[in-house]
């Protein structure tokens, strides 16, 4: 192997691909990924590895291609099942990305990129979004949102479980990156980790406190939250959620969701403050 | 030219520098060991240059290569920039905007979000010109050898820092994070650069420094931009634009009157 790539693996970009029903396998991928220091990315133009996590059936199997078709080579797609394979499958995915020969066959052979979605659809594999919900967003003459129609692909189930406060952690990492505040999302992300890995809650809980601390105390935070969101209070959502996970307890139900009136850019924000506890 | 070599390979060596600093930043809140993380603008830049299959285009590339050319240009006006002196910064900023217009889904909103945020710029770069007496990089230098102007003019040296290390990159950040491949790097590169370019540029017109005490400079204000960006969550472009309108285009307002006023009684009492 050479330098270059004893290099670029050591910073693998994997894009973890939720599908509908696995939010704990995703977890778990995203945990096994940071584990060995690679790096979760949102983006397939900047992804070496799609993880599918789940069982891709033939109503999201064209979102997941739509997705692989934007990642571009040397790239590996995988999918895991279960959480005991999650270690061999990031393995091989290592392998394939360092096999040249099998990267340049497999560019030659690759299958035309499908067309894109609908404009004004959203989902169903989206970044930082529920796994699964379709948004089809008419936009009216002002260019905000007229009309909504919503549904939800079948999802699998899940025999495992991490505790609600978990998933609750997992929920305000996520409104704190599509907030654009990374740094405290990637703390978060590290308390998930820690979680999943079996540490403790107490000990995770000052890690928890400092996170809600800065967000409670952030005037900038809440401009910027009622500024992308106006009509839901996103602010009070993520502090609700890691005020649950301090606590060891179950989130409160979110604020119904009005889509009606509001501009498009704000709906992953919207969706993501209104979208029960799903981690 | 060798304080154009120096400023050229201080980028070379600081703006990788930014990258690792941010590396370790985020290694110590995922867990990965700093000895790992220090890494990333190796391993990052070993992953992009491996890239083929993006079908992106010439205009991305073009784009992101415009952007570096920007952050070169900055640390270059010192030694280049000749009559038009400390103008050099704000050219600087126009192909800034350039690179970034080539990548912005929205062309218009992004054009009146680059003129509000290069209005205090403006401000911000008039007032070491109005202490000083004129443009040229030698007259700046000299006036600034007793006090520094970040001293005596402080809102315009946290201003050019704030709006130039971090809110320029921010402008353009959502559009290069949807790049791959080429571009990607040469973004991703420009991103890296551009607090390294606002701490030279901050160095020269506040600080007052020459090359070598200014690359010292440089590398210390970069770290504080890097770990002062983190404090802030990113706002959406329309945001910025009102913020640089309704805050800092008056706080620049301000500090330029100040300056102004100074000058007059200087010239007055002399």
């Amino acid at each position: 192997m050479g330098v270059m790539s004893s290099l670029a693996l050591l910073r693998v970009h994997v894009l973890v691909v939720e599908l509908p029903g696995r939010p704990v396998l995703r977890l778990r991928a995203e945990a096994a990924v940071r584990d060995r220091g690679w790096i979760v990315t949102r983006e397939p133009a900047d992804t070496d590895v799609l993880l599918v996590c789940g069982t891709p059936r033939a109503a999201i199997a064209d979102a997941v291609h739509a997705l692989w078709s934007d990642v571009p080579s040397p790239r590996a797609r995988r999918t895991v099942r279960a959480v005991a394979d999650l270690g061999e499958v990031l393995d091989s995915a290592a392998r394939v990305l360092e096999d040249r020969v099998l990267q340049r066959r497999a560019a030659a052979e690759a299958a035309p990129a499908p067309a894109g979605p609908p404009p004004g659809r959203f989902g169903p594999l989206l970044p930082d979004w529920p796994a699964g919900l379709v948004l089809d967003c008419a936009p009216g003459a002002d260019g905000r949102i007229a009309a909504v129609g919503a549904r939800r692909l079948a999802a699998e189930p899940e025999d495992d479980a991490l505790p609600a406060a978990v998933l609750a952690v997992a929920d305000a990492a996520r409104l704190l990156r599509l907030a654009g505040w990374a740094a405290p999302a990637l703390r978060l992300d590290r308390v998930v980790d820690l979680s999943v890995a079996g540490v403790a809650p107490e000990r995770l809980r000052p890690r928890l406190r400092s996170v809600a601390g800065r967000a409670r105390g952030s005037g900038t935070l809440r401009t910027v939250l009622r500024d992308a969101a106006p009509s839901v209070d996103v602010h009070a959502r993520l502090l609700s959620l890691l005020d649950a996970a301090i606590d060891d307890d179950a989130p409160p139900p979110p604020a119904s969701r009005v889509l009606i009136g509001t501009a498009p850019d704000a709906v992953p924000l919207l969706v993501a403050a209104t979208e029960p506890g799903r981690g | 030219m060798a304080d154009a070599a120096v400023a050229v390979v201080a980028l070379l060596v600081l703006g990788p520098g930014a990258v690792a600093l941010r590396g370790v930043l985020d290694g110590l809140r995922i867990g990965i060991p700093a000895s790992i993380a220090v890494l990333a603008p190796l391993a990052e830049g070993a992953r992009l240059v491996r890239r083929w299959g993006v079908r992106s285009g010439a205009r991305p590339v073009l784009a992101g290569a415009t952007l570096v050319v920007a952050t070169l240009l900055r640390v270059l006006v010192p030694a280049l920039a000749g009559p038009l002196g400390i103008g050099g910064f704000l050219v600087a900023d126009a192909v800034w905007w350039a690179g970034g217009l080539l990548l912005a889904r929205r062309r218009r909103r992004f054009l009146l979000g680059a003129l509000a945020l290069e209005a205090p710029l403006v401000v911000v770069v008039a007032a070491p010109a109005v202490a000083a007496g004129g443009v040229r990089i030698g007259a700046v230098a000299a006036a600034q050898q007793g006090l520094p102007f970040a001293a005596t003019m402080p809102v315009a040296f946290l201003l050019l820092l704030a709006v130039v290390g971090v809110l320029l990159p921010w402008a353009v950040q959502a559009d290069v994070r949807r790049l791959g491949g080429t571009a990607r790097l040469l973004g991703g590169a420009a991103l890296a650069a551009q607090p390294v370019s606002a701490a030279a540029a901050a160095s020269v017109l506040f600080l007052g420094l020459g090359a070598g005490w200014a690359v010292v400079a440089t590398a210390l204000l970069t770290a504080v931009v890097v770990v002062a960006e983190r404090w802030f969550p990113r706002p959406a472009l329309a945001r910025l634009t009102r913020v640089s309108l309704a805050v800092l285009l008056p706080l620049g307002a301000v500090q330029l009157a100040i300056v102004v006023v100074l000058a007059v009684l200087a010239v007055l009492a002399g």
